[in-house]
């Protein structure tokens, strides 16, 4: 199964979003909160999120949520590529923290990358699905549908 | 045939005495001699001839006495009219009625039974008893009989056909199964060269052919395969970036398992398990 490239741009958004989240997070803090079964949509904030909510742009945003929630043999392919971004995008300001000589910034994008390999791990996973189901949720209502 | 008429038996007490004179005319008017060939008829007289001989002289006999009756009416009645020509003289009323009542008894009557003469009666009664032994003894005409036969065949036949209405086909195919072992051809092949074996073994033939063409097709499989497991790998890679390439031409990207490496995923599976028993 294929996700279309609307559906891709819109997971690509929203690992960006999760990165600039995490960044100020250690993984033992997420590992805490599966820990605790915390509701991960509860932490983060959409505030400075702006979807459009109407014209050409907000039906593409609509087209690009369209499929995200859907599963595939148990695992939601959207879900898997939004914490494979997470991981890369990590990966590439890892680099350029490393090039700018800042080391925390290394240290925090490899906890993020971290993050996201403990996201995606298979016994985290379930809670990870579950939480991105009520973000997924949530930024339905903010659309506005 | 003339009818046998009843001896007279008036009631004389309603006839005057003239009337009386004239029925004892009338009795001697009787011939005589047809009532002895009566008699004789009825085999009370001489007579050696046949029976039917006897009956038919009797009904003779019969007749003439009728014969003699009508002479007898035609005579009192000329009397009545004479005297009604004559205006009634000489003679009264009742004499007159007596004629009239005279002429009316001498009608020929319907016979009864009862009214015959035992001899009579006999003879009647031998007469009905052999009418009845001869229809009983006629044989029927051969005409009939074939008829009645040819009517009971075809009754037969009709109603075998509605108690069994499979009854022809039945015989179709018990007739079938016999016209099976008549029109077998009987030969003198000899077992090797009969039509079974023949195409036994030609099957055979084609089975060994058919298996020499199995074979060359292994070999060639079996090669296809060596070449194709040397080039599969690369095959495999280059299909999988074609694969890839037609996808994104149409707006689509496979979803690949996630791919972290490995010093992350330890760390991740470490605490993955340790939140989880804790969590537990």
């Amino acid at each position: 199964m294929g996700l279309n490239t609307l559906t891709c741009v819109a997971c690509n958004i929203a690992a960006r979003e999760l990165v600039k989240y995490f960044y100020n997070k250690t993984a033992s803090e997420v590992a805490g909160w599966y820990k605790e079964k915390r509701d991960l949509s509860d932490l983060l904030s959409f505030e400075d999120i702006k979807i459009p909510e109407t014209g050409v742009k907000g039906s593409i945003a609509k087209a690009a949520l369209k499929n995200v929630p859907e599963r595939n043999n148990g695992s939601c392919p959207a879900y898997d590529l939004i914490l494979q971004d997470v991981y890369n995008i990590a990966g590439r300001f890892m680099i350029e923290r490393e090039q700018a000589g800042d080391k925390e910034g290394v240290t925090k994008m490899r906890d993020v990358q971290v993050i996201a390999a403990f996201l995606g791990n298979t016994k985290v996973k379930p809670w990870y699905y579950e939480n991105m189901d009520k973000l997924y949720e949530k930024i339905l209502k903010k659309l506005g549908d | 045939m003339p009818r046998v008429v009843a001896p007279i038996q008036a009631t004389m007490e309603d006839l005057g005495d003239t009337v009386q004179e004239t029925v004892r005319k009338a009795n001697k008017v009787l011939d005589a001699a047809a009532a002895a060939k009566v008699l004789e008829g009825l085999g009370i007289g001489s007579g050696g001839s046949s029976e039917l001989k006897q009956i038919s002289e009797a009904f003779s006999g019969l007749a003439t006495g009728l014969k003699g009756i009508g002479e007898l009416q035609a005579a009192i009645l000329g009397q009545v009219k004479e005297t009604l020509g004559n205006g009634g003289k000489g003679s009264n009323l009742t004499d007159l009625i007596g004629l009239i009542l005279l002429t009316k008894m001498l009608e020929p009557k319907q016979e009864k039974k009862e009214e015959l003469s035992p001899t009579m009666e006999r003879l009647l009664n031998r007469m009905e008893e052999e009418i009845r032994e001869l229809k009983e003894n006629r044989s029927p005409s051969p005409v009939d009989q074939h008829i009645h036969n040819l009517t009971t065949q075809l009754l037969s036949q009709h109603m075998t056909t509605l108690m069994d209405p499979f009854a022809g086909l039945t015989k179709l195919a018990e007739a079938k199964d016999k016209l099976k072992g008549v029109l077998v051809e009987t030969s003198n092949v000899p077992p090797e060269y009969s039509e079974g074996a023949l195409r036994l073994r030609a099957l055979e033939k084609e089975e060994k052919a058919l298996a020499v063409e199995e074979s060359k097709f292994m070999a060639e499989l079996n090669h296809k395969e060596r070449l194709w497991s040397q080039q599969i790998p690369a095959i495999i890679n280059q299909a999988g970036t074609v694969l890839a390439n037609v996808l994104g031409t149409y707006g689509l990207i496979p979803a690949g398992p996630l791919q972290f490496d490995q010093q992350a995923s330890t760390v991740a599976e470490q605490m993955a398990t340790t939140m989880g028993n804790e969590g537990q």
